[in-house]
């Protein structure tokens, strides 16, 4: 029998990847395995097409912690941030609204709709940035434990309360109403015009299976605010080379701590014995050992899937089956002949740079989620388009294009069942180009390959159950000391020697490094390994 | 400006509401000079019955009473003023697609039966829910009965009561503890749907809450308005609403409570930050030295305050409460009694036409592009059986909340529309009552529009301010406002814009009252 690992990590998923990097660099003999061919789960560049490299899910980086790119040296294996500089919104009327990292260029625009939504505009900003400070030491610590009687964990949680209680009273009003209210109507506290508010909701409904009128949605708008990147907030940004870029540095971070990573290796089952894990088995039948076996797929497939219901209290399984997973989004990478101009602002020019949004008003977001909640994809959907190719050339041919278009809604419980996604899968693609045409005559003609992702894609190929691109709604119940179950929220589980590291622990979805880092962590100061 | 009357009371309290009336006797009882103003000609507010044609009559604009809180009756001795309470009430028949009937008992177990004949493992389910509501009932009633606190805020009196509940609810254990906490900010519907299969069930279970708020039953936070709607309830009054609002006049009175009717505020007036008095449309001023307002919030901060009584932020603080109103009344003239299909057994007194969680959720869908709904849902009551008064000999009224109808319906309200809102909600009904059409004798809609124009009701809205998360607690109506003291100085709000939220509890008026009297300014 071959020399136990001290951690077996199961999925290279950033996360994964984080995790192993954080326990080889404490010094510990660590093996990663990833099912797929290329390391990355959601954060993976693929040359999918001969000279067309996509972000193929993950496409902007706002959300990765500044402190874990500083500790792993990111920037020295190669980590390159671009930064996009405007968030460009066309509307089907010609008009057009973009805001830029100029403030006083967005005021300008702004102020083309209304004059006094350019006033207050800065304004929210800056409360939106103060608001980030308060949720910041809450998303880079482990969850608060508001059951737990210990002393020390009280002073934690008296800490968090502290800090909301030294905001002015004004402040922490907005700050519970963020926390509760809707997306649209916290946005109507501050803003009358549809045209900025509709773009700006978007945040609130990513990867999520609610709508902009949901409650509870205002909360996801700080999540994507937090975004910073060397410390500035509210900066986005594209991987040179893709996303997988990312994934791909901190593999180099991992390796050079002495890591080891296997690709197509997926895993079959964490072997359980004694109610203790002691390693996990291939789907070829091969057995690994390890005194740490750490989960970096989603809390439904560790529990229910490669651990096995016989080895977990019922209340968990239970609690797992009813985890609100329900992807809402799809995905389509199209590969360009050239680039098409929007009708409503013409020219190739900087506000193609960025993201750009087609969401035009909230109704139209609402209507999007109507068709969505009653189990058909949007008839016109929310589609966020970067075009990473006008910033970094090395992702496409010389002259062409790819276009990363990210979309919402496409529920994963379609009528008929998720099953039946394969058949619908070109209707959705079809749904999107329309759609796009519409502000960018032409597109569909420019387009040389497409890539069409559903939820039941996402699934299948990267193993998202439901396809959920957070490995768990981000709502209230499934945050903090309630993400994924109550009980265990700190990493740990019902089975001794299993813990958990990705996205379905807190502080959750998105390429934010976050739980990788905490859990590693953790693990290391219980001092099992 | 008139010159003042010699006439001077301790407090004005603007409305004659279930709230405005417990308000009114809470501080008489503490011997301050009270007088109640009410605008329109009859006291009791929304609670006011009245004939809508001749010979037949409502038990006021709402129609269940039983959610008076005990609180209430207890410290005014309402019982001993007339109010009789009846313990056990009437049975809920869950009237679904396809004749699907379904029983709701105050007993426990004969639910459970019904519910048996739908599904064996809801059945099982639903002793274990109610069982664990049960456990979380006295935390829920404890936050309903006390003056909401700001944790941030509190004083050493407040930290206290906060640290009291904590501890209550730390006592329910950890597993329940988490389980409360896990289950307030979601959806009814992922929240049910996690307990029971039966969708009718679901959904019969899920409507109290969505009464007042402007979500269905997918929106998130709908749980926390389930729990602060139906735990509220207790022994229903008999009589309906306007028994509970005469019991309350009566106690008013016999405290020395003054009541005038066609007396509308138009100003309050203000002087050095503080109340001076208010000020009547006919023009009449009279002098106090502390308002509370059970009419709606907004209508009190912005349209009673001089515009320069309130700084630019607490203003516009007042012009953000949501107050979208969504349910239209209609109250019907029947010459006998609703007969459902397939229904035998006693005298149907209540009944619920949500088919499942999705007819409710689509009901809402239509405020959201301020249409009426297509299909709506129905809550109605037959309130003639427990007081046979209402009608002529042999016949009966209906209360109706028709589900949904926004106040800012797209190209506004017309007495064709209300006319088609109304022959939908009878259509809905008629599925279920073949006998009802050759029933009918008349019918009335009042669509939010009109609640807000006779009611004066802020945005046509039952309950003054929506019920949601975010205008819950200390931020009911708001921030500035949430403990009933306004910005400025001697200016209460009581109504049912404050805690506790909505129905009509009295608890709002009651707990202002009490904040008044400890702030010496009642
Ligand atoms: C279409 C899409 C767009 C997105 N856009 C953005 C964005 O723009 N910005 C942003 O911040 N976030 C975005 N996200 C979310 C973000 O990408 C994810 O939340 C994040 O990448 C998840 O990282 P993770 O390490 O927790 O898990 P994952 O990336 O899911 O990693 C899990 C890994 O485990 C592997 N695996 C699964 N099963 C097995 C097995 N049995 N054995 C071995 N390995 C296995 C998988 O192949 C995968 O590599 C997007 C997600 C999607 C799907
Ligand atoms: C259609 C409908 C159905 C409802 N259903 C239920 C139900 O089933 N169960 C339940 O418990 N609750 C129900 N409610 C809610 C319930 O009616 C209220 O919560 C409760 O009655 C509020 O009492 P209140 O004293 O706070 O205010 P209100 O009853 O609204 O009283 C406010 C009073 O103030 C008066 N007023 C306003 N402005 C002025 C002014 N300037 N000067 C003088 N007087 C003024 C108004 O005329 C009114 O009489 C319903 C409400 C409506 C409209």
């Amino acid at each position: 029998m071959a020399r136990p690992y001290d951690a077996i990590i199961i999925g290279g998923g950033h996360n994964g990847l984080i995790c192993a990097a954080t326990l080889a660099r404490a010094g510990r003999r660590v093996l990663v395995l990833e099912r797929r061919h290329v390391l990355g789960g959601a954060a993976v560049s693929e040359e999918v097409f001969e000279g067309f490299t996509f972000s193929v899910c993950s496409y902007v980086v706002s959300l990765l912690r500044p402190w874990i790119i500083r500790d792993l040296d990111l920037a020295r294996h190669g980590l390159r941030i671009l930064p996009l500089d405007c968030s460009f919104s066309p509307l089907p009327d010609g008009r057009s609204l973009a805001r830029w990292g100029d403030p006083e260029r967005t005021r300008r625009e702004i102020a083309a709709f209304s004059p006094a939504d350019a006033e207050v505009y800065g304004e929210y900003g800056r409360t939106m940035m103060q608001m980030g400070r308060i949720v910041k030491p809450l998303i880079d610590a482990p969850a608060p434990r508001p059951t737990s009687l210990n002393p020390a964990r009280l002073v934690e949680i008296l800490g968090h309360a502290r800090r909301l209680q030294a905001l002015p009273r004004s402040l922490r009003t907005r700050f519970l109403q963020m926390m509760t209210m809707s997306a649209a109507d916290f946005l109507d506290l501050w803003f009358e015009s549809d045209v900025l508010k509709a773009p700006m909701s978007v945040s609130g409904i990513i990867g999520t299976y609610q709508g902009v009128r949901s409650p509870g949605t205002a909360y996801v708008l700080l999540h994507h605010y937090m975004g910073e990147i060397d410390g500035a907030f509210r900066a986005w940004g594209l991987a040179q080379g893709g996303t997988g870029a990312v994934s791909l540095a901190i593999a180099a971070a991992a390796r050079a701590a002495g890591c080891e990573i296997r690709t197509e290796a997926p895993v079959e089952r964490v072997l359980v014995r004694g109610g203790t894990a002691r390693g996990v088995v291939l789907a070829g039948g091969e057995e690994l050992y390890a005194r740490t076996v750490v989960s970096g797929v989603d809390p439904r497939l560790t529990f229910l899937g490669l651990v096995g219901a016989e080895h977990l209290p019922a209340e968990l399984c239970e609690r797992m089956r009813h985890f609100k997973l329900r992807g809402s989004s799809g995905k389509v990478n199209l590969a360009l002949d050239h680039l098409p101009e929007f009708t409503s602002r013409p020219g190739i020019g900087p506000h193609m740079h960025g993201d750009v949004a087609i969401a035009p008003s909230i109704e139209y977001l609402e209507r999007a989620f109507d068709d969505a909640k009653y189990g058909e994809p949007s008839r016109r959907p929310y589609i966020n388009v970067v075009i990473p190719s006008l910033s970094d050339p090395s992702v496409a041919p010389p002259g062409k294009h790819v276009m990363s278009c990210f979309v919402q809604y496409a529920p994963y419980h379609v009528n008929g069942g998720a099953e039946t996604w394969p058949e619908r899968r070109a209707a959705f693609g079809d749904t999107v180009l329309e759609t796009l045409e519409e502000y960018m005559p032409g597109l569909t003609s420019a387009v040389l390959h497409r890539q069409v992702l559903t939820p039941w894609d996402l699934e299948q190929e990267f193993g998202l159950s439901e396809g959920n691109i957070f490995h768990g709604e981000l709502s209230l119940d499934q945050l903090a000391f309630l993400r994924p179950a109550p009980g265990w929220a700190h990493y740990q589980t019902p089975v001794a020697g299993l813990w958990m590291c990705a996205s379905g622990t807190h502080p959750g979805g998105g390429l934010m490094g976050a739980p990788g880092a905490l859990a590693a962590r953790a693990m290391l100061a219980e001092g099992s390994l | 400006m008139n010159a003042p009357t010699r006439e001077r009371f301790d407090c004005v309290v603007i409305g004659s509401g279930i709230n405005g009336l417990a308000a009114a006797a809470t501080l008489a009882r503490a011997e301050r000079r009270v007088l109640v103003l009410e605008a329109s000609e009859q006291l009791g507010g929304t609670a006011a019955g009245e004939e809508f044609h001749p010979g037949y009559r409502t038990v006021g604009v709402h129609h269940d009473a039983a959610l008076l809180r005990p609180l209430v009756t207890r410290s005014l001795d309402l019982e001993r003023h007339g109010l009789v309470l009846r313990r056990s009430p009437a049975p809920t028949v869950l009237a679904g697609g396809d004749g699907a009937r379904l029983v709701l008992h105050a007993d426990a177990d004969r639910t459970r039966e019904e519910i048996a004949a739908h599904s064996r493992r809801d059945a099982e389910s639903y002793g274990a829910w109610r069982a664990q509501l049960g456990r979380f009932r006295p935390i829920v009633e404890r936050l309903l009965d006390a003056p909401p606190s700001d944790p941030f805020e509190a004083d050493f009196a407040e930290l206290g009561t906060l640290a009291k509940t904590g501890l209550a609810l730390r006592l329910l254990g950890g597993r329940d503890m988490t389980e409360f906490l896990r289950i307030l900010p979601m959806s009814l519907a992922d929240w049910l749907g996690g307990w029971f299969e039966t969708d009718l069930l679901a959904a019969g279970i899920a409507a109290g809450g969505l009464e007042g708020t402007w979500m269905g039953p997918r929106s998130e936070g709908s749980v926390f308005t389930w729990f602060a709607h139906e735990q509220s309830r207790g022994p229903e009054a008999v009589g309906g609403p306007a028994a509970v609002a005469r019991a309350l006049l009566a106690a008013a009175r016999a405290s020395g409570v003054e009541c005038r009717t066609e007396a509308e505020v138009r100003r309050v007036c203000v002087e050095d930050g503080g109340v001076r008095g208010v000020e009547l449309a006919g023009g009449q001023h009279l002098a106090c030295g502390a308002v509370a307002a059970a009419c709606g919030p907004r209508r009190a901060l912005l349209d009673l305050l001089p515009p320069t009584a309130l700084e630019p932020r607490h203003a516009d603080a007042a012009g953000s409460i949501r107050c979208r109103g969504g349910i239209a009344k209609l109250d019907v003239a029947l010459s006998g009694p609703l007969e459902l299909a397939g229904h035998g057994g006693p005298a149907v007194e209540r009944v619920c036409t949500a088919e499942g969680l999705e007819a409710l959720e689509r009901a809402f869908d239509a405020l959201k592009y301020r249409r009426a709904s297509e299909r709506p849902w129905l809550d109605v009551r037959v309130p003639s059986h427990a007081d046979p008064t209402l009608a002529p000999d042999g016949h009966h009224v209906l209360s109706i909340l028709v589900h949904n109808a926004p106040a800012d319906l797209a190209g506004g309200w017309d007495d064709e529309r209300r006319a088609e809102l109304t022959g939908r909600a009878l259509d809905t009904l008629t599925a279920h009552a073949p006998t009802l059409p050759e029933r009918v004798v008349a019918t009335r809609c009042t669509t939010p529009d009109q609640l807000a124009e006779r009611h004066r009701l802020d945005g046509g809205h039952l309950y003054q301010a929506e019920r949601a998360l975010d205008q819950a607690l200390f931020l009911r109506p708001n921030a500035d406002c949430g403990r009933y003291a306004t910005p400025v100085g001697g200016l209460f709000l009581c109504g049912s814009g404050s805690h506790p939220p909505g129905p009509a509890s009295g608890a709002a008026g009651l707990l202002a009252a009490r904040a008044m009297l400890a702030a010496r300014q009642g």
